[in-house]
């Protein structure tokens, strides 16, 4: 090897020590607190939070926000391990054990909205004007008398939109068990996005989020419509936990509180009110204190600030 | 189909021509977390290989093959691996590495070291005994007949450092599980590009996807041009 | 003197397989020893335990009176004095320069590399290589190069393994010259291996025949040529006319050895069944029975005329096979053709008994 190319390979490490550098000064100081927030990826996936942290660090400038964001279960692994401050989630049943077993502090909803039934626009089964757990009894007997015409899409992914969508096939009588048998039924195995395409390929009906679906329609990659939008049981509502100091003791307690009160102030609720409107022509959440959630929502539990 | 893919190109130059800041700040960060993770495995690396190719040991057959079937590790695994080791709850907690570059870097050095350390003993071996002999004759000790060996078979080895380099930067598993691709700290290409898939932005992953190989075939050039030099 | 090689004892198996069987032997300060023998015969291995690249299974070897495996570290020691040119050309990736440099870089003796190389370059004949590739070299220039690599630490001994078993004729002769210059001008100790006998008369002042891992003979090439020890050497140092029978003396001090068909007349110790050769350079050929001093007057009848190119070889039955050489010359003028019979003379000195 010669000098020259000894003279090279000195000037690559050179400029990965410099853009390593560069990369350090440019995201992280060292005087200010981290707050590190973990969610799910489809919370993370519609945006919303990005505008809240921009607000949140402009009024809170010693704070650098991190949004951790990995799939259902191990977004819910980093806030039992105390590895986040503060979690984000919507899955009532976990958030509740969080709250029974310690490792959170208190529950605070801080919006809601509602999956949609989504569908083929002439809607073969009928079901525009049905509840949700009504529509699928109805999609599962039209399936099984017309299976060319009556198609069901499931992610089959165990996400949160999959385990929704059990329970309503289960709170509908029809029964998770025998549908998966069925020939009307589908399991795409992937991504909301992909179910969405999926589902228009086939003309089938299935269970989305509104934010990837009006992202999807808006882009014009689908023609599917909406067609059942709220109810009971479709309500999704995201809560926000911040991790028991007691028994995480490097948890940054007071930015997690700061941010779970930013989230339910005035400041917060008009962020996530308006949130979606510019991009998809409808707000894609509704926040919680100023538009109480329906009667049939567990009131807001109440925040109390640290000391 | 096509005009996806019509529409991502045009995006894709899009981004670079208008020197998109979140690009640029999430090609660095790749570059500088891969070349980093790349550069410390190789360091490591280059010598276990020269030391398992130099002598022979017991066992020396079974450690080879056990290297070699560590390629195989999903990047997932290596990833849980060393949360399990770093998360709080973990005995490596105190070193706070969980959710930045550097545990990614880590990570990364650990996914690439068995392809790394295996593909330079199999350089190594690939070259002629006779010329480990000719150096040992003409004088050489241990350590420079290795170093001389290491020179003999450096295209290999510069091919298996760009093939892990190509595992650390196209990975997801160490990414997304140690780096939590947190915006404007962790976040890289592959992460920005299931982000971005799940969020049905398919244009845009793809447009990074092609972002991603065009830097990937920039350094294969750039390591192209130093070998073509001798 | 000390010697600057000595080997006591040296065996040397792989698994069951013994390829060296009590090899003995010192090799004196300055001297050109080659090492001779057929293929498989061990040579090669005797020359990389000197170089100390194996070690024996069991037995000695010296360096100036030293234990050379005694420790790795000695062993390293005792190679940096050596020099090894192998059997193929051989060259490491990059210019010839690097290459020829080696040897002075691992030493750490940095001292005037550069003119040290262009030096041993020009000696070589490899005058301005410095920046060529060494892997585009031919074979006979990578040859040299090996040497000049080997040479440019100023070894006190240069070992040299079948170093133009490679080579194309042309490349073979310049080796050949540059192997006689180190050794004369340098007082470089060489030991090489070869299979070719001539070369290792040329090359060498001291020969060693090896056989099936044993040493069959060493000594001066003259005296290997003319005083074979025993039938292999005789037949493997290309010895013609070898026959055997019964030696009886005669009177005089003079020896007749009966062979199947005739008697040959000589001067021997030995009594009984034994073997001898004549040289052929040695025996004249007449047309006519002729008095000479010669003591040995035999007739046949020539059965293949060869022309080797500088000489003609007759094959000439007088109940034993003889082979004589003469002249294109002489051919012509004795009107020799298959068929003809001519007289064979050769003196009681030609003949060796063994």
């Amino acid at each position: 090897m010669n000098n020259k190319n000894i003279a090279i390979i000195a000037i690559i490490i050179i400029i990965i020590a410099a853009i390593g550098i560069y990369a350090f000064s440019a995201s992280s100081s060292p005087d200010k607190s981290k707050l590190r927030i973990s969610t799910t990826t489809s919370l993370e996936d519609t945006g919303l939070l990005k505008e809240v942290e921009a607000a949140f660090e402009k009024k809170y400038p010693g704070v650098d926000v991190q949004v951790v964001s990995g799939g259902t279960g191990i977004a819910l692994q980093y806030g039992q391990r105390g590895d986040v401050d503060l979690m984000l989630v919507h899955d009532k049943k976990r958030e509740e054990e969080f709250i029974k077993n310690g490792t959170g502090t208190n529950r605070t909803e801080f919006a809601y909205n509602y999956f949609w039934i989504v569908g083929p626009s002439n809607d073969p089964a009928g079901i525009k004007g049905l509840n949700a757990t009504e529509a699928f009894k109805k999609i599962a007997q039209e399936g099984q008398a017309n299976p060319d015409q009556v198609k069901f899409v499931s992610r089959g992914d165990e996400s949160g939109t999959h385990s929704r969508e059990k329970k309503i096939w289960n709170d509908s009588k029809v029964g998770y068990k025998n549908v998966t048998n069925s020939s009307w039924y589908l399991e795409s195995g992937k991504g909301m996005g992909d179910t969405l395409l999926v589902a228009n390929e086939k003309n089938a009906y299935t269970l989305s989020d509104s934010g990837t679906f009006l992202s999807y329609t808006k882009d014009g990659k689908i023609s599917l419509v909406p067609l059942i939008t709220s109810g009971k049981a479709l309500l999704n509502v995201y809560a926000a936990i911040p991790i028991n100091p007691d028994k995480h003791p490097k948890t940054n307690i007071e930015a997690a509180q700061n941010f779970v009160d930013f989230l339910v102030s005035p400041e917060g609720q008009a962020i996530i009110g308006k949130y979606g409107q510019e991009k998809y022509g409808q707000p894609l959440f509704t926040p919680v204190p100023t538009n109480p959630l329906p009667s049939l929502i567990t009131p807001l539990v109440s925040v109390s600030s640290p000391a | 189909m096509a005009n996806e893919i019509i529409g991502a190109v045009e995006q894709a130059i899009y981004l670079i021509v208008t020197l998109n800041p979140e690009l640029i700040e999430i090609t660095i960060r790749s570059l500088y977390i891969s070349l980093s993770a790349t550069l410390i495995a190789s360091l490591i690396s280059i010598p276990i290989g020269g030391v398992i190719y130099y002598y022979e040991f017991h066992g020396k057959r079974t450690l080879i093959n056990l290297i070699q079937t560590l390629y195989s590790v999903p990047t997932v695994i290596v990833g849980l691996f060393l949360f399990l080791l770093i998360s709080q709850r973990g005995p490596l907690a105190n070193l706070n590495l969980l959710f930045t570059p550097e545990g990614m870097i880590i990570g990364q050095v650990l996914l690439i070291l068995p392809i790394l350390i295996g593909f330079t003993v199999t350089a190594l071996i690939g070259v002629s005994n006779q010329i480990k002999e000719l150096a040992i004759a003409l004088g050489a000790n241990a350590y420079q007949t290795i170093i001389t060996i290491i020179k003999e078979a450096r295209y290999a080895i510069m091919g298996a450092v760009i093939l892990a380099f190509g595992r650390a930067i196209s990975e997801v598993g160490v990414a997304i599980l140690i780096g939590g691709n947190i915006r404007g700290f962790t976040r890289v290409f592959t992460t920005t590009i299931s982000l971005e898939t799940s969020k049905g932005n398919i244009e845009l992953s793809i447009a990074l996807g092609f972002i991603l190989l065009a830097i990937a075939l920039i350094i294969n050039l750039m390591l192209n041009y130093l070998q073509g030099r001798e | 003197m000390m010697h600057i090689v000595e080997l006591e004892k040296i065996y040397k198996n792989y698994e069951k397989l013994q390829v060296l069987k009590n090899i003995n032997m010192k090799i004196k300060r300055s001297t050109s020893t080659a090492l001779v023998g057929p293929t498989g015969s061990g040579k090669t291995v005797l020359l990389r335990l000197i170089n100390l690249l194996e070690k024996p299974s069991s037995g000695t070897v010296y360096f100036e009176g030293i234990n050379a495996n005694a420790s790795s570290n000695a062993s390293l020691k005792i190679r940096r004095q050596m020099g090894m040119v192998f059997q193929k050309p051989l060259a490491f990736k990059g210019n010839v320069y690097d290459n020829v440099a080696f040897g002075l870089k691992i030493r750490g003796d940095k001292k005037d590399i550069k003119a040290r190389v262009k030096e041993t370059l020009e000696t070589i004949g490899l005058k301005g290589y410095e920046n060529r590739n060494a892997l585009k070299l031919s074979g006979g220039e990578t040859q040299r190069l090996a040497l000049a690599r080997a040479m440019i630490t100023n070894p006190k001994l240069l070992l040299l393994d079948e170093p133009t078993a490679n080579l194309d004729p042309i490349s073979t002769k310049k080796m050949e010259d540059l192997i006689l210059e180190i050794n004369s001008e340098r007082e470089t100790t060489l030991i090489m291996t070869t299979h070719d006998l001539s070369q290792g008369q040329k090359l060498a002042n001291r020969m060693i025949i090896l056989n099936d891992g044993h040493i069959l003979q060493s000594g001066k090439p003259d005296e290997i040529f003319r005083k074979p020890k025993n039938k292999f050497v005789a037949d493997f140092v290309g010895i013609e006319n070898i026959m055997n029978g019964e030696a009886e003396e005669i009177g005089d001090g003079l020896v007749s050895i009966k062979t199947d068909s005739i008697n040959i007349i000589t001067v021997t110790e030995k009594r009984g069944s034994v073997n001898l050769s004549i040289r052929p350079d040695e025996i004249t050929i007449s047309k006519e029975k002729v008095k000479t001093s010669a003591r040995n007057v035999i007739q046949g009848i020539v059965e293949e005329i060869v022309d080797t190119g500088s000489l003609i070889r007759l094959i000439i039955n007088a109940g034993e096979l003889f082979t004589v050489f003469i002249t294109r010359e002489s051919l012509t003028e004795l009107e020799i053709s298959i068929g003809t019979p001519v007289w064979m003379n050769f003196k009681v000195s030609a003949v060796h008994v063994f």
